[in-house]
C-alpha cells in the first residue's frame, strides 16, 4: 500500500549512541546504532522515551536526518528553552549511552527514491531534518532528479514576541551540504512561506 | 524494561496524570497534513448520511439554531502533547443524531480539504463528543477547525476532525487518512494506542 510505512507493532529498542555531532550553537545530531533497525523512509521520524532513575519517564517525536543506512539513524536535535527532552539530547547525551526509541513512524510526508519529479524543499527551524533525509536520500538516488530548491530560517528566539531582531538561520552547516541551492534568509521570512 | 537515560531527571512539573507519554503544553500546536481550508459560512453545511442512504443536513444557520453545551475537557494529540482545561462550545453529537435512524456501529467523518477519519459510532454517543464551533469564548479559528471541528477529546485528537463537513455511517469500520498511514483505528490515549497494533 503506497504511504503504509507501520507494519506491525513498533516495538521499543535501545540505540546505542555512536556520535554526538554539533551543528549550530543550538543544534546538535545523535548518530545513532539501532541494532534490528530494518530501515526507513525519509521523511519519517521516531518516538523517543527518556527514563529517569526512579521510572519517571517522558517522550518525544524526532525527525530522522539521514537516508537509510542499515542500522544507522541521525537525529538532529533543535535545543528549545526549558526544553525537558531537548536541552538532555542537546546538552547531556554523549557517545556511549543508550536511548530508547520505537520507529520509524509516519507514512505521508515521505519521499521515494522511485519519484522522478522535480521537489521543491522549504522549511521552517529544525523542520530542516526530515527534508535533509530526503536531499540526501535524492542524492544517493541512481538518477536524481531535477535540482531541489531549499531553505530554511527561523526567528532568533528573542525575536518572536517583539519582532525586533532579526532571524538567525539555524542550519547553516547542514544546508551546505546540499546537493542543491541553499537558501538560508537573514532577513524576516516572506509571509507566502511562513 | 525500560533503561535509565543517564543523568535524565525530567521537569516533572505535572502534578495531574496525563495518558502514557504526553507532556503538558500551554499554547495550542498545529500539525495539519495540508493547507488550512476556507470556508465560507453561508456555503457550510454538516450532513450525517446513514448505510441506507439517507441524509441529514445543517446549514450553518439551522446548525447556529441547535442547543449548544459549553464543557471543559483536556485534549490528547498523537504527537505526544496534551492541553489541560480547555473550555469549548459546541452541538453535542447526540443532539445531531437524535433523528438519525441508523443500526451502524461505525462513522468516516470528513472534513472540508479532504481530510478522513474513522471512530465507532458509540464514541460519539452519550454526551462525550461535540461539533464545536467556539473555543475559549471567541469563535473557533481556521488554523484549529474553525468554522466548526469535531471533538472526541477521550480519542487522540487526529478523531476530533478539524472542518468538519460530516460523516457516513457504516457496518464495517473503515480507516480514515492517517489510520491508512500507520495510526491506530481506535486511538484511546489511556491506552496509547498510537499507531497500528499498539
Amino acid at each position: 500500500m503506497a504511504g503504509t510505512a507501520v507494519l506491525g507493532r513498533l516495538t521499543w529498542r535501545v540505540a546505542d549512541v555512536v556520535s554526538a555531532v554539533a551543528e549550530t550553537a543550538s543544534a546538535r545530531t545523535l548518530v545513532l546504532d539501532v541494532p534490528g533497525w530494518a530501515g526507513h523512509q525519509p521523511g519519517q521520524h521516531v518516538d523517543l522515551r527518556l527514563t529517569a532513575a526512579d521510572g519517571y519517564s517522558t517522550q518525544r517525536s524526532f525527525s530522522i536526518a539521514n537516508a537509510a543506512a542499515g542500522s544507522r539513524v541521525e537525529l538532529t536535535v533543535q535545543r528549545v528553552a526549558g526544553g525537558e527532552v531537548s536541552t538532555y539530547l542537546v546538552d547531556e547525551v554523549r557517545a556511549g549511552d543508550q536511548i530508547e526509541l520505537r520507529g520509524p513512524v509516519g507514512g505521508y510526508f515521505v519521499w521515494r527514491p522511485e519519484w522522478t519529479d522535480p521537489v521543491l524543499l522549504l522549511a521552517g527551524g529544525s523542520g530542516i531534518v526530515p527534508l535533509m533525509a530526503i536531499a540526501r536520500a535524492r542524492a544517493a538516488a541512481p538518477a536524481p532528479a531535477p535540482t531541489p530548491a531549499f531553505a530554511s530560517a527561523q526567528r532568533s528566539p528573542s525575536s518572536s514576541k517583539s519582532n525586533q531582531a532579526a532571524p538567525k538561520p539555524v542550519y547553516g552547516r547542514l544546508g551546505s551540504l546540499m546537493p542543491a541551492r541553499a537558501a538560508c534568509s537573514s532577513k524576516t521570512p516572506d509571509p507566502l512561506f511562513t | 524494561m525500560a533503561i535509565v537515560s543517564r543523568g535524565f531527571r525530567g521537569r516533572r512539573d505535572q502534578s495531574v496524570p496525563l495518558p502514557p507519554g504526553q507532556y503538558v503544553v500551554k499554547d495550542f500546536p498545529v500539525l495539519s497534513a495540508g493547507p488550512t481550508p476556507r470556508v465560507q459560512l453561508d456555503r457550510w453545511t454538516f450532513t450525517i448520511t446513514t448505510e441506507a442512504g439517507a441524509e441529514h443536513a445543517w446549514t450553518w444557520e439551522q446548525f447556529r439554531a441547535l442547543p449548544t453545551e459549553r464543557f471543559t475537557v483536556d485534549i490528547h494529540c498523537v504527537t505526544k502533547w496534551s492541553k489541560l482545561d480547555t473550555s469549548w462550545e459546541g452541538v453535542s453529537l447526540d443532539t445531531l443524531l437524535a433523528g438519525v435512524d441508523t443500526s451502524a456501529s461505525f462513522a468516516l467523518v470528513a472534513s472540508y480539504g479532504g481530510y478522513t477519519t474513522n471512530l465507532p459510532l458509540a464514541d460519539l454517543r452519550g454526551g462525550k463528543a461535540w461539533v464545536a464551533h467556539r473555543f475559549e469564548g471567541a469563535d473557533l479559528e481556521p488554523e484549529h477547525g474553525g468554522p466548526a471541528r469535531l471533538l472526541v477529546p477521550h480519542l487522540y485528537l487526529w478523531k476530533s476532525a478539524k472542518w468538519v463537513r460530516g460523516f457516513s455511517l457504516h457496518a464495517e469500520d473503515q480507516a480514515g487518512f492517517w489510520e491508512t498511514l500507520g495510526y491506530h483505528m481506535y486511538g484511546d490515549p489511556w491506552r496509547e494506542q498510537r499507531y497500528w497494533g499498539d
